[in-house]
């Protein structure tokens, strides 16, 4: 009866793939966790994966977005792929206690990721400054951002030179959740080697590493019209990113939104949020990645802009 | 010694006038094959070949109960994690009849296994006008029309969902009144020539009246239970969590509580039983036949794996050629002294 499926989906093994833990290392307050995932097919930056320990106390997978991705024992080998945890509950503090050899199942890599091909051409104006790509994450919303950076670094020469800048807006609690901005030092060295013109600045919450703010402060000054701007983070966070967005005179954004989730797979139905036009969306299935029209519409959210419309 | 190898178990599961290539179904509400399928497969064609759609881990496709009227669903939070289970409370959303009889009966057609459509209402009339509604366009889109004769009654079934504990209107409580049960069920039977399930909540202080109620009035089988009526607090803020105030509990946590209600109408009823409450493994399905259900419905369990209905079926064959029972003798097998 398995015929004809791919063969990760045969009935008998089921939709879920086997990852084994490679290490597990902190990162300030949050870990990275890094899987060897056989049957793992390339994912898009922005997509996730339902995992869940083997041995587990929790009756659910926690939906996860992948943070970085690499074959390196090439595309027929297990893929190593990591996932960066803030462990803030049952499910996140288990998942950050296994150890090396301890097995998980993964589920994955399922959501609609950011659009690579949109985001290294973006359309920018002929008379104005060059487009740039602001990549904005709050706390362990950054997690989706190092793969994004990887990807980046892997855009042939001839698309890069379609956007002139990229800078990295990080915002964090305190110093020792910002620890995590290390992880991505590496990725933003490599993307300079090739030629890329690339910041990566953090800020926190209570001002341990020089100002204090939140990342819509760093936004806020550096943000134009040109601008592309992702984001991922708290959904407070999301909505005063959307709202700079268009008090700027409409750049261009798109959101990896956050929600509890059971399935990962569209069934459940348990991590919908209220979008534009008074719908809901699914952001397992129509996200997470969403474009900021789409999850938050085109005005301003009365409470915080007294100036009043944005158009 | 050496013989011919002993023919597998047969798992073929009768259900009215449904076939089942086995006896593991999927919860309404807690498996959507073709989202699911779409997910997995990468694409957007959840019927093509190899597809989750094309080949579906459950003997029957119960799919998420539709409502006469289009149904925004629950505020969000709809789901909580709770000790060796979860919390619901998503509120029967929905695209309405008319437009699931256009854009989702089709596909449900194609599938390669029965389906049960379910059916949600707020009054008795919306329920008739639902199963009407059902059967006349099951008529148009059928080789012969309408008529005594309807192939479609071997691959289509209707569940009734008299049980929803997450839509407060009130009307959702038909399934705690055994009067209100037999009007309902009846008038169902006077329109529908098919299958006629009715899903029984738990949240009653007796189920058998209620149960009795629904074969009276013409029921062809039974499913138990649907979820237990709960809440949660959220740690932070101390008020309800869920969107919708209380949720309905499902998982491991309701097995034990769902299986004494399939003994007890197993013992005052005789109609086939749709078991479920927190299936997860083989040991689990066993014990709701054992029970006295002929079929078994997979529900939170498949939020991890939409593949659990079809390994238990692996598993349940393996089982039974282990103890060398057949599955006619394993129904029921708990109440024979």
């Amino acid at each position: 009866m398995s015929q004809g499926r791919p063969a990760h989906l045969r009935a008998r093994d089921g939709a879920l793939l086997r990852g084994d833990v490679v290490d597990v290392r902190p990162a300030g307050s949050m870990v990275q966790v890094r899987l060897n995932v056989a049957g793992w097919r390339p994912a898009v930056p922005g997509q996730f994966a339902m995992v869940r320990a083997k041995e587990s106390h929790c009756f659910l997978a926690r939906a996860l977005s992948v943070h970085s991705e690499a074959f390196p024992a090439g595309p027929d080998a297990p893929a190593r792929v990591s996932f960066l945890i803030a462990p803030v509950g049952n499910g996140t503090q288990e998942l950050t206690r296994l150890v090396p050899g301890d097995e998980v199942s993964v589920l994955g890599p399922v959501g609609r990721g950011f659009d690579l091909d949109t985001l290294v051409r973006p359309v920018s104006s002929p008379a104005g400054p060059p487009a740039r790509l602001l990549v904005v994450g709050g706390g362990v919303g950054v997690a989706p951002f190092l793969f994004l950076l990887e990807c980046l670094g892997r855009v042939p020469a001839a698309d890069r030179a379609a956007f002139g800048e990229i800078l990295v807006l990080f915002g964090f609690r305190d110093e020792l959740q910002a620890a995590a901005a290390d992880l991505f030092e590496r990725a933003v060295d490599d993307l300079r080697a090739v030629g890329v013109d690339v910041r990566l600045d953090v800020i926190c919450e209570d001002g341990s590493l020089g100002r204090a703010g939140l990342v819509t402060l760093l936004l806020e000054e550096e943000l134009r019209r040109e601008d592309v701007v992702v984001a991922c983070g708290a959904h407070a966070m999301c909505e005063a990113v959307w709202d700079l967005c268009l008090g700027a005179g409409g750049a261009e954004a798109w959101f990896s939104l956050e929600a509890g989730m059971a399935c990962g797979v569209g069934s459940c139905q348990g991590c919908v949020v209220p979008v534009a036009g008074g719908g809901m969306a699914k952001v397992c299935r129509q996200g997470p990645v969403f474009r900021g029209s789409e999850a938050f519409g085109e005005s301003l959210h009365p409470c915080l802009s007294p100036e009043g419309s944005g158009s | 010694m050496t013989g011919p190898a002993p023919d597998p178990p047969s798992l073929l599961t009768r259900l009215g006038p449904l076939e089942l290539a086995h006896p593991l179904i999927n919860a309404s509400g807690t498996f959507d094959l073709f989202e699911a399928s779409a997910c997995l497969a990468g694409g957007e064609d959840p019927l093509a070949p190899g597809s989750l759609a094309a080949e579906p881990p459950v003997a029957a496709y119960v799919p998420k109960t539709v409502t006469v009227n289009a149904r925004r669903g629950n505020e969000p939070p709809r789901i909580l994690e709770t000790a060796a289970g979860m919390l619901n409370s998503i509120g029967l959303p929905n695209m309405g009849l008319e437009a699931f009889i256009v854009g989702e009966l089709p596909r449900l057609l194609a599938l390669p296994c029965p389906v049960i459509l379910n059916v949600g209402g707020f009054a008795l009339e919306e329920y008739v006008h639902a199963a009407r509604r059902l059967r006349d366009a099951l008529d148009a889109a059928g080789p012969s029309g309408s008529g005594s004769s309807r192939p479609w009654v071997h691959g289509v079934g209707l569940e009734l969902n008299v049980s929803c504990p997450n839509v407060h209107s009130g009307c959702m409580s038909i399934g705690t009144d055994a009067g209100e049960t037999r009007e309902l069920v009846a008038a169902v039977r006077a329109v529908w020539p098919g299958l006629v399930v009715v899903k029984l909540t738990p949240n009653v202080t007796d189920i058998v009246p209620i149960a009795r109620a629904a074969v009276e009035a013409g029921a062809d089988a039974l499913s138990l239970v649907n979820t237990f009526k709960g809440m949660a607090i959220d740690r932070i803020s101390l008020r309800p969590y869920l969107g919708g105030i209380t949720g309905g509990l499902s998982g491991p946590a309701i097995k034990p509580l769902a299986l004494r209600f399939v003994f007890e109408v197993r013992a005052a009823v005789d109609v086939p039983l749709v078991g479920m409450g927190g299936v997860e493994n083989v040991q689990d399905v066993i014990d709701f036949l054992a029970c006295g259900a002929s079929v078994v419905a997979v529900g939170a369990a498949g939020f991890r794996d939409p593949f659990v209905p079809a390994r238990l079926a692996d598993d349940l064959r393996t089982a039974l050629r282990v103890r060398g029972l057949s599955l006619a003798e394993l129904v029921g097998i708990a109440h024979h002294g």
